[in-house]
């Protein structure tokens, strides 16, 4: 096995949009990282044809809110909504832009919104998506696009929510993997020298030798780095250190835990803060070792 | 002939009264003591004394007297030495009225409280800010909020869940929109194309319309009882913010209650913050920067003393007596409205006008309450509204702080109605003393609210005492401006020009401020002589200087007489014609000079006319004076015959008003010189005024007329027995110059001092007057005989005329 590389060039960033709350958090985390990295902002909205269905439906009908009166519903109506709703969703996007001074698109799809995402990821370096759409309840905690993505071979998936409170810290799952040293070497390039630390949470059997190799890997970048040891067995003890570190973003690599899929699951249920996952198409496989997140 | 005026001539001694610096015993006046008591004001002191004792409602005091006779000086250092011993007044402040901010409270604390508690409110609130987003943003808040939030959620989508499950068995889709839920049939959880819905039996259409209206039913029902649930959550946040807030405030404001527990009202202060904070809470967690501002891109610029929201917590203190040792002694140099009782101020804020508690300005009212508050009469009568104002506070005794701009609708905006703040304190004015006669004849309050009056004298008795103690003042003053020290021989002329501006020699000024210029003077040219102390020399170098700055008018009239331009005879003798004397006051200074008055007589119906008053140049008290001549002329020469003489008097080339009745004797000479036919020395001058019975009386100004007559004739080149007759009651008010003395010594230059008409007849016209003898008749020759002689010729003449004119009539 070959050392890890991350020489992954970020120059297209896609967010997935439909004007959620978690899909507006996402937008936001998306314009920070395409600032820092002079990315390409690609917005996306996709008009749900399975909305489209329900509006055909002669007997379909809409109680809207919040008098919870009921609306006429038909093909028609329901087209314009959407495209209300994509107006909206692009003036925001055109604005966060415009702050940042970015160059940016926007691109309005119809069609089954986890396959349209899938395909668009194709041609983008990260994916950025709401942890939860209007259409998921709360109580999932995350939202079935999102977790679709989650165990699909996009890159780089960054699954925001709203806004969290923190020290600004990031944190980064490190289990020795190839894998996990590619994530380490995303969260050094993410961070902001001087201003925002990482949080490394160890999960080894040799504890000092790991801390000596990842301070090898990281050795020359100006960032304040923090340890922390954690059960690999023990999913609250991967949460609790994401919660006391205070942090903003935690990142994994998928495969790391794709070995239990249900825990993968669960993790991705109630882990608090905005992820940052890197899938099976990143840098740490073994015979694709030139990718480098360029910050 | 003659003899009578040698008896009235006075000697030198009597025109001068020296002081002889052989009096004093000290060297200069850096040896005596300073004089803590004003001289000669007695009276005024001993009025001020017991107004300032007397602690009565209305009985502030009004200082009256010229300016510059130390009315501020003297009351203002009395009430120093008393305020000194005296408890110091108590602090008082402005705070929010938590129910009803339009009305702030006002707060009395002791001496130094105000700051102290201004300042620990300070430190609460800032440090409050700091301690309430900490406590809302610990874990422990943070978890408590989420669960009691989450509970909200959970109910929500319980709700929706299970109506979703329900439906769905029911072959119903139920999805969520960002404009609401929509409800469409399915069928193996797909929605029902229309074709395949069309072609779906009656029965069926029935089924999936009922299942339909089923779930919205329920759908409508949970989502009607969504807001309910929030409401619920919201309460539950809420006391969840209480229950933290009044944590992170109650220890914090605990201390301040401990350390305030002295003062029932502080705490009860400090309570209200407490419910005041916790009821508000969300603006201690609220971002300092103004969001709406700034995404409006405009500048909103924060309420002097940080943001607005917080100057709710301010104390606004008013007064601060923290430094001061005894009850305050205010001045206040410029009373208006807005000085004295205080204002609201206003700031601007996109246009509009605000204020709140912490705008109140304090007036010297509030600075002088618990103690003393001087004003200057004047300047607080030409204030607009301040005079009504104090009038109104004194009676109410309480300060209202009322806007003028709201009282005269000139300010549409809102305002303030702070609590009026009881008033405890003694009012001084210090004015002139026609002001205190005005208000007391004009206004019916004035004489409740200052009643007690304390008159200043301008001028003291003079004698050896006096003299000791002018010294002393001189001393003083020269110590206070850090003047030379005066030599004994400057003492002196000092206190001979104060006896002369005093207008007596018997008095010596009180005028303060007139000394200190005069000393202030003479150390300068004591000083430009470079001398160590100043002496007469200087004091009389300085009274020559300001008599010369001032003098122009004056060598300008006498260029006049000597070119003739004029007319005054200072020789020689003219039948009807005598010489008058007037003075002309010129700001502070007056001088003397000549005028020539002329009678002249004919046939008539017993009237004195007066030219003066027929072209009405003549002020009432001069018409008054030659009525009275009138009067004088028919009792003494014409008690049983009509007076039948037509006497014109007139002050030749006088162009201007002339007032008083110091001539009235010099008419009158001039009228019996006509009707006598005996010239009158034109050597001499007159002054004096005269009653009906012939007496003369005392005229003002003697010492500037006769140095006025004296002056010409000096300039005249010759000085050659001219004189002047003054009135002998005037003898006491001489202060001559000392050139004036020495001509007299020199027997160049004559003072007269006479009693009656005649004995300056006799002197004027030198022959003697006449007394009526046992006969009723006046000897032959005299004055008088002449004169009722001739007045009867009149008579008879118009008797005659007035028969020729009833025959002709006849006729």
């Amino acid at each position: 096995m070959s050392d890890p590389d991350t020489s992954h060039a970020i120059r297209r960033i896609l967010v997935a949009l439909d004007a959620s709350p978690d899909s507006v958090a996402a937008l936001e985390m998306a314009v920070d990282l395409a600032a820092r990295m002079e990315a390409e902002l690609a917005g996306l909205f996709v008009e749900d044809v399975a909305l489209l269905r329900m509006a055909d439906s002669p007997s379909a009908r809409e109680i809207a809110y919040p008098a919870a009166s009921q609306a006429p519903l038909n093909r028609a109506i329901m087209e314009r909504k959407l495209r209300a709703q994509s107006e909206q969703i692009r003036n925001t996007l055109a604005a966060a832009a415009h702050r940042a001074q970015l160059r940016w698109s926007f691109q309005t799809v119809r069609g089954e919104v986890t396959s349209v995402l899938r395909t668009a990821a194709g041609q983008s370096d990260i994916v950025a998506i709401g942890r939860l759409g209007w259409s998921s309840g709360s109580r999932l905690r995350i939202g079935s696009t999102a977790l679709e993505l989650a165990t699909s071979r996009i890159p780089l998936l960054l699954i925001s929510r709203r806004a969290v409170l923190g020290n600004l810290r990031l944190a980064v799952y490190y289990d020795g993997s190839p894998a996990s040293k590619s994530a380490l070497l995303v969260t050094a390039s993410l961070a902001r020298p001087g201003a925002q630390g990482i949080t490394v949470l160890v999960c080894t059997a040799d504890y000092e030798k790991t801390l000596a190799e990842i301070r090898s890997l990281l050795q020359g970048r100006a960032i304040e780095v923090r340890y922390r040891r954690v059960d690999p067995d023990q999913k609250t003890s991967l949460l609790r250190a994401v919660k006391d570190e205070g942090a903003v973003l935690l990142v994994l690599a998928d495969r790391q835990l794709l070995k239990d899929v249900e825990s993968f699951e669960a993790l991705l249920r109630e882990v608090e803060v905005p992820l940052l996952l890197l899938g099976n198409g990143f840098g740490h496989e073994e015979a694709d070792s030139s990718r480098q997140i360029v910050g | 002939m003659v003899t009578a005026v040698d008896t009235k001539c006075l000697p030198p001694e009597a025109l001068f009264r020296r002081c002889d610096p052989a009096e004093f015993k000290f060297n200069t006046s850096a040896e005596l003591e300073d004089l803590t008591e004003f001289v000669g004001q007695e009276r005024a002191l001993e009025a001020v004394r017991f107004g300032v004792g007397i602690r009565r409602q209305g009985f502030n005091l009004y200082l009256l007297g010229p300016a510059g006779t130390g009315k501020y000086a003297s009351v203002s250092a009395f009430l120093q030495k008393r305020a000194a011993q005296e408890p110091p007044a108590d602090d008082w402040c402005y705070i929010n009225n938590f129910d009803s901010p339009e009305t702030p409270h006002a707060l009395k604390l002791p001496p130094g409280r105000g700051v102290l508690l201004r300042d620990d409110v300070h430190r609460l609130i800032d440090h409050l800010r700091s301690a309430i987003p900490s406590a809302f943003e610990s874990e422990s808040y943070r978890a408590r909020k989420q669960v009691v939030e989450q509970e909200l959620k959970d109910r929500q989508e319980k709700a929706f869940e299970e109506i979703q499950r329900e439906a769905g068995e029911k072959d119903v889709a139920l999805l969520r929109t960002p404009t609401g839920w929509i409800l469409a049939p399915t069928r193996n959880r797909e929605v029902i194309s229309p074709e395949a819905f069309e072609q779906l039996p009656e029965p069926e259409h029935q089924r999936i319309e009922a299942a339909m209206s089923e779930t919205q039913q329920k759908l409508q029902a949970v989502l009607h009882q969504v807001p309910k649930w929030q409401q619920e959550v919201r309460e539950k946040i809420r006391a969840l913010n209480d229950e933290v807030a009044a944590f992170a405030v109650g220890h914090s404001i605990e201390d301040l209650r401990k350390k305030h527990a002295d003062l029932p009202e502080v705490v009860g202060f400090l309570d209200r913050i407490q419910q005041d904070v916790i009821a508000n809470v969300d603006e201690f967690l609220t971002p300092p920067d103004n969001p709406l501002a700034a995404l409006m891109g405009m500048f909103l610029p924060h309420a002097p003393k940080g943001p607005a929201f917080f100057r709710r917590y301010q104390v606004n203190v008013l007064v601060d007596h923290s430094a001061n040792h005894g009850a305050p002694v205010v001045y206040e140099d410029h009373p208006t409205y807005q000085n004295l009782v205080g204002e609201i101020e206003y700031i601007a804020q996109m246009g509009a006008l605000s204020t709140d508690f912490n705008l109140i300005r304090p007036g010297a009212l509030h600075r002088a309450n618990g103690g003393y508050l001087i004003l200057d009469a004047y300047k607080l009568l030409v204030q607009p509204y301040a005079w009504d104002a104090l009038k109104r506070v004194l009676q109410s005794s309480q300060i209202r702080i009322e806007s003028l701009g709201q009282m005269l609708s000139l300010v549409s905006t809102v305002s303030l109605e702070p609590e009026a703040i009881p008033l405890n304190v003694k009012v001084v004015l210090v004015g002139e003393r026609l002001l205190y006669y005005l208000l007391s004849s004009l206004d019916t309050e004035f004489g409740e609210l200052f009643k007690v009056a304390a008159d200043f004298e301008e001028r003291m008795e003079r004698n050896a005492d006096s003299h000791l103690l002018y010294a002393r003042l001189i001393g003083t003053i020269a110590r206070q401006d850090a003047l030379l020290p005066f030599d004994r021989g400057a003492v002196g002329r000092v206190i001979e020009q104060s006896s002369r501006l005093a207008g007596d020699a018997q008095k010596v000024l009180a005028h303060r401020r007139t000394l200190a210029d005069l000393l202030r003077e003479a150390d300068y040219w004591a000083r430009e002589a470079a001398r160590p102390a100043v002496t007469a020399e200087d004091v009389q170098r300085a009274i020559d200087a300001q008599i010369h700055r001032a003098d122009r008018l004056r060598d300008r009239l006498l260029e006049e007489f000597l070119h003739g331009t004029i007319l005054v005879d200072t020789q020689g003798e003219r039948v009807g014609q005598v010489n008058g004397l007037s003075v002309i006051q010129l700001a502070d200074f007056a001088f003397g000079h000549p005028s020539r008055i002329t009678a002249r007589i004919r046939l008539g119906r017993g009237e004195v006319i007066d030219i003066e008053r027929e072209v009405e140049l003549s002020g009432p008290i001069h018409s008054k004076g030659v009525l009275i001549l009138s009067g004088f002329l028919g009792a003494r020469y014409a008690p049983d015959h009509p007076l039948s003489l037509s006497a014109s008097l007139v002050f030749e080339q006088s162009y201007g008003a002339v007032e008083g009745d110091s001539a009235s004797s010099a008419e009158l000479y001039a009228l019996l010189s006509a009707l006598s036919g005996l010239p009158i020395q034109q050597s001499l001058a007159v002054t004096g005024s005269v009653n009906q019975h012939g007496q003369i009386q005392a005229i003002g100004g003697v010492n500037e007329k006769i140095e006025g007559f004296f002056d010409l004739c000096r300039n005249r080149g010759t000085l050659d027995g001219q004189g002047v007759l003054i009135p002998s009651s005037n003898i006491r008010h001489l202060m001559l110059r000392r050139d004036v003395v020495e001509a007299v010594q020199a027997g160049k230059f004559h003072v007269y001092a006479v009693e009656t008409i005649d004995q300056g007849i006799e002197i004027l016209t030198g022959i003697p007057a006449g007394e009526r003898d046992a006969s009723g008749r006046f000897p032959e020759g005299s004055v008088n005989q002449r004169v009722e002689t001739r007045l009867i010729e009149l008579a008879q003449k118009r008797l005659a005329a007035g028969r020729r004119i009833l025959t002709e009539t006849q006729l």
